[in-house]
C-alpha cells in the first residue's frame, strides 16, 4: 500500500490517467469475438451433420435391407395350402421323419453335418429344397455331403423319378450363406409335412435373403417361384457390424491446391550469415516439405448392403511439416491484407541455419463409405472414400507469408476447423472367427485452407500414408 | 450507469452492447497497459487480448464489486502474461534481488501531468517498472506481488525501492528543470 503522500499522489494521478486507443483495437477485438463464434458453429455444426447422415443412411439402409430380407416362399402346388414354409434344425431331425432315407444315409448326414440347419423349400412340382446351414465347418464337410446325397437322389414323385445330382447343393449369397448347402431331395408332400417342422422355424433364426431364394430359382431343374399368394416368413436379420482400432503411419504436407499441386515456394540465401538478404544470390523452394504424421484411434463399421459399409470413429490425428529457415529476426513487421492489418514479433527468413518442424494436433471424425471389390474365403480387397472434420486442438506451428518471404508464428490465424477428403485401399484378411486385420494406403486432402487470413498464401494439407487395423465382427 | 443491463446485453452477444462497454471502458483500460509496457502498439495487443478476456469471461462478473475494477484486474493480469511471453519482454524482465536499501523518504511534489508521469514509468527497467506499477498504483502488497510473479517477496521489495529511487530522483531533477527555467525566465 502506499506509504505515504508521494504513493497516494501517484496512484490518484494513474487511477484517473486516460488515453484513448487506437480505432483499430476495436475493429480487431470485434472481428476476433465474431470469429470465435463462427468458429465454434461449423465444427458442431458438420459433426451434428455427419452424424446425422450416418446416422440416417445406416437406418434406411438397415430398413431396406430388412424388408428384402422378409422372404415370402411358397409353392403354388395343389398342397400349397398345406406345404408352406418350414425350416428344419438339423439332419438328425430330417433324417428320423424322412422314412424315405436309409439309416445309414441319416447317420451320415448327421455325422457330416453336426448341429446343422436345414431349410426346406417346396416348389411347384412338390420338390422340397432342403437348405442344410451349418455356420462352423460345412466348407470342409461339403464334398463328404454330397457324396452321402449322392445315393439318395432317386425318389419317386408322382410316377416320376427326379434325379437329384450334386449340382442341388447350393451355397447361395456369400455374405449370409457363406457356408450353407442346399441339398435338394425329392420328397412326397405327405412326406414333407411329417417332416417339416414349423415351430423351429422361429428358433432357428435364419437368415433367408431375396439374392439367395432367387439364386435357388435360378438353379436348373428347380422351378421355384415366389408365389403371388405370399405367405411371408419373416426372418430376424440381424446386421453385421464391426469396430476395433486403427492406425496411420504418413508424410503430411502443405501444399497450394490439389488441382496443381503447387507448394508456395520460399526464397532463400545460400549464405546463412546473410539468410534472407536479397542482395546475395538466392534459391527458390518449397516453403515446406513433407514430415511425419501419425493417427490412432477408433473405428466403426456397418454393413449397409452385400459388401458395403459404412465407417466412422474418431483419431486423434498428428500432422507436421518442415521449414528451412534462416536466422530469427527480433523485430517488428507490419503484414497487410484485405481482412485486417497486423503486426508481428520475431520472424524468420528463409535459410540453412535451422530445420523448423511445425506440428499439429488434431481430434478427427471421419466418414467413410467402403466397398469390397475382390473378396475371398479369409481375405478381401475393398477402396473407401469419404470425408473427415478435424478440430485442431493444439499447434506449434510457423506461418509463411509469400509477400514478405518470411516464417512467423501466430496461432490465432490457424484456421481450427477443417473439413478434408479421403480416399484408399485397404486388404482386410480373416485372422479369427470373428476378427480381421486390414491393412492399405490412404490419402487426405484438406479442402480447408489452413490459414484464415487470405493475405498469406492458400496451405492445404495432404498426408498419404499406410493405415491399419484390427476389427473385431458381430452379426 | 446500469452495468447489469450492459452486461446482460453484452453476454447475449449483442454488438452495440459490446462496443458501448468497450467505447465506455477503453481509455482508462488502455492507461493501464500503457504503464506496463513500453510502446503504444504493445499497449494496444495487450488491451486486445484484454478485451476479449473480458468478453469471454463477462459471464463471471458477479456484480459484486465494480466493473471497472474487474476490468482492470484482467488487464493487469493480461499484461503480466504478455510481458513473460514476449521475448523482448522476458530478455529484460529481471527480478533479482538487489542490496535492499530503505524507501526513499523524500515525497516530490508531482508537478507533472499524467501522461507525463506515465511515460516516466514507463521509463524503467522493466522489472521494476512492472513491481512499481503493481504496488505503488495497483496497490497490491509485496507479498501479493511475490505470487503473482513468482517471486520472493523480499525481491519485491529491493525493486520496488530502487524503483522509487529512480523515479523520485528523475523527478526531482524534472522539478529542479522547471524552477531553473523560472529563475531564467525572470
Amino acid at each position: 500500500m502506499p506509504e505515504n503522500e508521494f504513493e497516494k499522489k501517484l496512484k490518484k494521478m494513474m487511477d484517473d490517467f486516460h488515453l484513448p486507443p487506437s480505432t483499430s483495437v476495436w475493429e480487431n477485438v470485434s472481428r476476433r469475438l465474431h470469429e470465435k463464434r463462427r468458429r465454434k458453429i461449423p465444427f458442431f455444426f458438420l459433426l451434428a451433420a455427419g452424424l446425422i447422415t450416418a446416422g440416417y443412411f445406416t437406418y434406411h439402409v438397415s430398413e431396406k435391407y430388412k424388408q428384402n430380407s422378409t422372404a415370402a416362399i411358397s409353392y403354388t402346388g395343389k398342397n400349397a395350402d398345406k406345404a408352406g414354409n418350414y425350416l428344419l434344425k438339423d439332419s438328425a431331425k430330417l433324417s428320423t421323419q424322412k422314412p424315405g432315407i436309409k439309416k445309414e444315409e441319416k447317420a451320415s448326414v448327421s455325422n457330416t453335418l453336426p448341429g446343422t440347419q436345414q431349410k426346406i423349400f417346396k416348389n411347384e412340382l412338390n420338390n422340397k429344397l432342403i437348405t442344410v446351414k451349418n455356420s462352423t465347418a460345412l466348407k470342409d464337410n461339403s464334398s463328404e455331403l454330397e457324396n452321402d446325397n449322392a445315393g439318395n437322389n432317386k425318389q419317386h414323385l408322382n410316377g416320376q423319378i427326379i434325379n437329384e445330382n450334386n449340382n442341388a447343393i447350393v451355397s447361395n449369397n456369400e455374405t449370409l450363406f457363406k457356408n450353407s448347402i442346399t441339398i435338394k431331395q425329392p420328397v412326397t408332400p405327405a412326406d414333407a409335412e411329417n417332416t417339416l417342422l414349423k415351430d423351429e422355424v422361429q428358433d432357428n433364426n435364419l437368415a433367408l435373403k431375396k439374392d439367395s431364394i432367387s439364386g435357388l430359382a435360378n438353379q436348373p431343374g428347380n422351378s421355384l417361384k415366389k408365389s403371388t399368394t405370399k405367405t411371408p416368413v419373416t426372418i430376424n436379420k440381424t446386421s453385421n457390424w464391426q469396430w476395433g482400432v486403427t492406425g496411420l503411419y504418413a508424410k503430411s504436407n502443405l501444399i497450394e491446391n490439389l488441382t496443381n499441386l503447387n507448394i508456395p515456394s520460399a526464397q532463400y540465401s545460400n549464405d546463412p550469415l546473410t539468410s534472407g538478404n536479397y542482395d546475395t544470390a538466392f534459391k527458390t523452394t518449397h516453403a515446406f516439405s513433407p514430415s511425419a504424421a501419425y493417427a490412432f484411434g477408433t473405428v466403426v463399421k456397418k454393413k449397409i448392403f452385400k459388401n458395403g459399409y459404412l465407417s466412422s470413429g474418431l483419431n486423434f490425428i498428428h500432422l507436421s511439416v518442415k521449414a528451412d529457415i534462416g536466422k530469427t529476426v527480433d523485430s517488428v513487421i507490419v503484414i497487410p491484407s484485405p481482412a485486417y492489418t497486423y503486426f508481428v514479433r520475431g520472424y524468420a527468413q528463409p535459410g540453412f541455419v535451422k530445420t523448423n518442424t511445425s506440428k499439429y494436433n488434431f481430434i478427427e471424425l471421419p466418414v467413410l463409405f467402403q466397398q469390397n471389390f475382390f473378396h475371398s474365403k479369409k481375405t478381401s480387397l475393398s477402396y473407401n472414400a469419404g470425408f473427415s472434420v478435424r478440430q485442431l486442438i493444439s499447434s506449434s506451428s510457423l506461418i509463411y507469408n509469400q509477400i514478405n518471404n518470411i516464417y512467423f508464428s501466430k496461432e490465432e490465424l490457424l484456421r481450427k476447423t477443417q473439413f478434408q477428403v479421403a480416399a484408399g485401399l485397404s486388404f482386410e484378411m480373416n485372422t479369427g472367427k470373428n476378427n480381421s486385420f486390414f491393412i492399405g494406403p490412404q490419402f487426405t486432402y484438406s479442402l480447408s485452407n489452413l490459414i484464415k487470413n487470405p493475405g498469406n498464401s492458400s496451405f492445404h494439407f495432404i498426408n498419404y500414408g499406410l493405415q491399419a487395423g484390427f476389427l473385431l465382427h458381430k452379426k | 450507469m446500469d452495468y447489469k443491463n450492459l452486461v446482460r446485453n453484452c453476454l447475449k452477444g449483442n454488438a452495440e452492447a459490446q462496443k458501448y462497454l468497450y467505447n465506455h471502458f477503453a481509455a482508462s483500460m488502455f492507461g493501464v497497459c500503457y504503464r506496463y509496457t513500453k510502446s503504444v502498439t504493445d499497449a494496444e495487443d495487450v488491451l486486445q487480448e484484454g478485451f476479449i478476456k473480458v468478453f469471454n469471461n463477462l459471464h463471471r462478473y458477479r456484480h459484486e464489486g465494480e466493473l471497472q475494477a474487474w476490468m482492470r484486474r484482467i488487464m493487469v493480469n493480461t499484461a503480466l502474461t504478455y510481458l513473460k511471453q514476449n521475448k523482448h519482454y522476458s530478455s529484460e524482465l529481471s527480478y533479482e534481488e538487489i542490496n535492499l536499501h530503505p524507501v526513499s523518504s523524500e515525497n516530490p511534489v508531482i508537478t507533472l501531468q499524467a501522461k507525463e508521469l506515465a511515460d516516466l514509468i514507463r521509463q524503467l527497467p522493466t522489472g521494476c517498472q512492472t513491481i512499481f506499477n503493481l504496488h505503488a498504483v495497483e496497490g497490491y502488497t509485496h507479498v501479493e506481488i511475490g505470487e503473482m510473479l513468482g517471486i520472493h517477496e523480499g525481491t519485491s521489495r529491493s525493486q520496488y525501492a530502487r524503483a522509487r529511487s529512480i523515479m523520485v530522483g528523475w523527478i526531482e531533477k524534472r522539478n529542479e528543470n522547471i524552477k531553473q527555467r523560472r529563475y531564467a525566465g525572470k
